[in-house]
């Protein structure tokens, strides 16, 4: 239940929780719940979006939707620490970190609350790439509120070095997008996280395409210009 | 009519509460009575009803039973909501793979009843919820939702996921 009350903080009484990182109040326990939570959402969230193909694939997807989250958290929070550091800023790595956990715990928990939808247009469609687009709008949604939250908490969590506040922010602006590349990356290197039904299961495929590209073609399938294979 | 006294004590304990609208309210509506019951045996012994409750307050403290209230109950009104969302998810996933046929069709349900698996889900729809949370209305939610999602596939046998 503690796991959950610093949801419900983050949720509820965002200021104070961001006020205590900023003056190092039990962020081991606080990043602890935070990565427990995530975990399990995210692995819930996954299991659905791989239920679509296989037991296998739902085992899968739920073991590397969190690996997804918190690959991208190991390669990128270097970048933010040094870059603030270099513009001012006092914080340490593991406030850093716990910032970056507030993001991805904020989309979990909206991954989360997604999941009822998403197993809904499960049961009740069977077309591949409507689904999968609809999870890529659905991680867009959550992911945007993850970063929104971020941004507000490296507002306050910054505030005591108002010297740089303004490079710091164009910093935080310009590592968010940075953090949606390497994101999206890392997803398209650790797919299939729904697996089309044409193929069978693989743990990976194999590299080559992007994120990027495979959406378009998503995208035009669904509207009749192309078909995916 | 609210004793304005008595508000200020609540108003001092609320300060310290960040927890759902209607948790907070039944528990700040417990209080009240315990605070009206001291001054109501105050007032029949003859003593003056705010220092009876001034009183009160200082044994009680307030500060620290607010501090308290909120560790003990912080986290209920998100785990209601994560329940919500994710326990029918989590037993509609095990329903299909653990208790229908590999194709996901409902086809030959009445073996399904005989499965151990089927029992086991169902027992865990039950008493995981119970006895991880330790209260019946997510256990009876659970139970129902695994109930309603069988007979669901069960009768409709062209279901297929």
């Amino acid at each position: 239940m503690k796991d959950l009350s610093v949801i419900e903080t983050i949720l509820r009484n965002r200021y104070h929780f961001f006020v205590e990182i900023r003056e190092g109040i039990g962020l081991p326990e606080k990043m602890r719940a935070m990565l427990i939570s995530s975990i399990a959402f995210l692995a819930l969230y996954g299991a659905v979006m791989g239920s679509t193909h296989s037991l296998w694939q739902a085992l899968s997807s739920a073991v590397k939707l969190p690996v997804l989250f918190l690959a991208t958290l190991i390669v990128c929070s270097p970048t933010l620490y040094f870059f603030n550091v270099l513009f001012g800023s006092n914080q340490s790595l593991t406030q850093n970190i716990a910032l970056i956990l507030t993001a991805i715990t904020v989309t979990a928990v909206l991954l989360l609350s997604f999941a009822p939808i998403s197993m809904f247009f499960l049961l009740t469609t069977s077309h591949y790439q409507f689904f999968k687009l609809l999870n890529v709008a659905i991680f867009a949604v959550a992911g945007g509120a993850g970063v929104l939250f971020l941004s507000q908490g490296m507002r306050v969590v910054s505030a005591s070095g108002v010297e740089g506040a303004g490079a710091r922010h164009m910093v935080l602006r310009l590592w968010i997008l940075v953090y949606a590349f390497v994101g999206s990356q890392v997803a398209w290197t650790l797919r299939p996280f729904i697996g089309a039904p044409s193929m069978r299961f693989e743990l990976f495929r194999q590299l080559g395409g992007n994120f990027y590209t495979n959406i378009i073609a998503s995208i035009g399938e669904i509207l009749g210009f192309v078909v995916v294979r | 009519m609210p004793d304005p006294d008595i508000e200020q004590l609540l108003a001092r304990i609320q300060a310290h509460l960040s927890l759902d609208r209607e948790i907070e309210h039944d528990l700040l509506e417990e209080i009240r009575s315990h605070l009206e019951d001291a001054a109501a045996a105050a007032q029949a012994q003859g003593s003056d009803k705010t220092a009876a409750l001034a009183e009160t307050a200082a044994h009680f403290g307030l500060e620290e039973a607010g501090a308290e209230l909120q560790g003990v109950h912080a986290g209920w009104g998100t785990a209601d909501a994560v329940i919500a969302a994710g326990l029918p998810v989590l037993c509609a996933l095990a329903l299909r793979w653990l208790v229908f046929t590999p194709n996901g069709t409902a086809l030959g349900w009445q073996q399904v009843l005989v499965r151990p698996a089927f029992w086991v889900v169902a027992l865990a729809a039950l008493l995981v919820p119970l006895l991880k949370f330790e209260r019946w209305r997510y256990a009876l939610v659970s139970w129902g939702f695994f109930w309603m999602m069988t007979i669901v596939f069960a009768l409709g046998s062209a279901v297929r996921w």
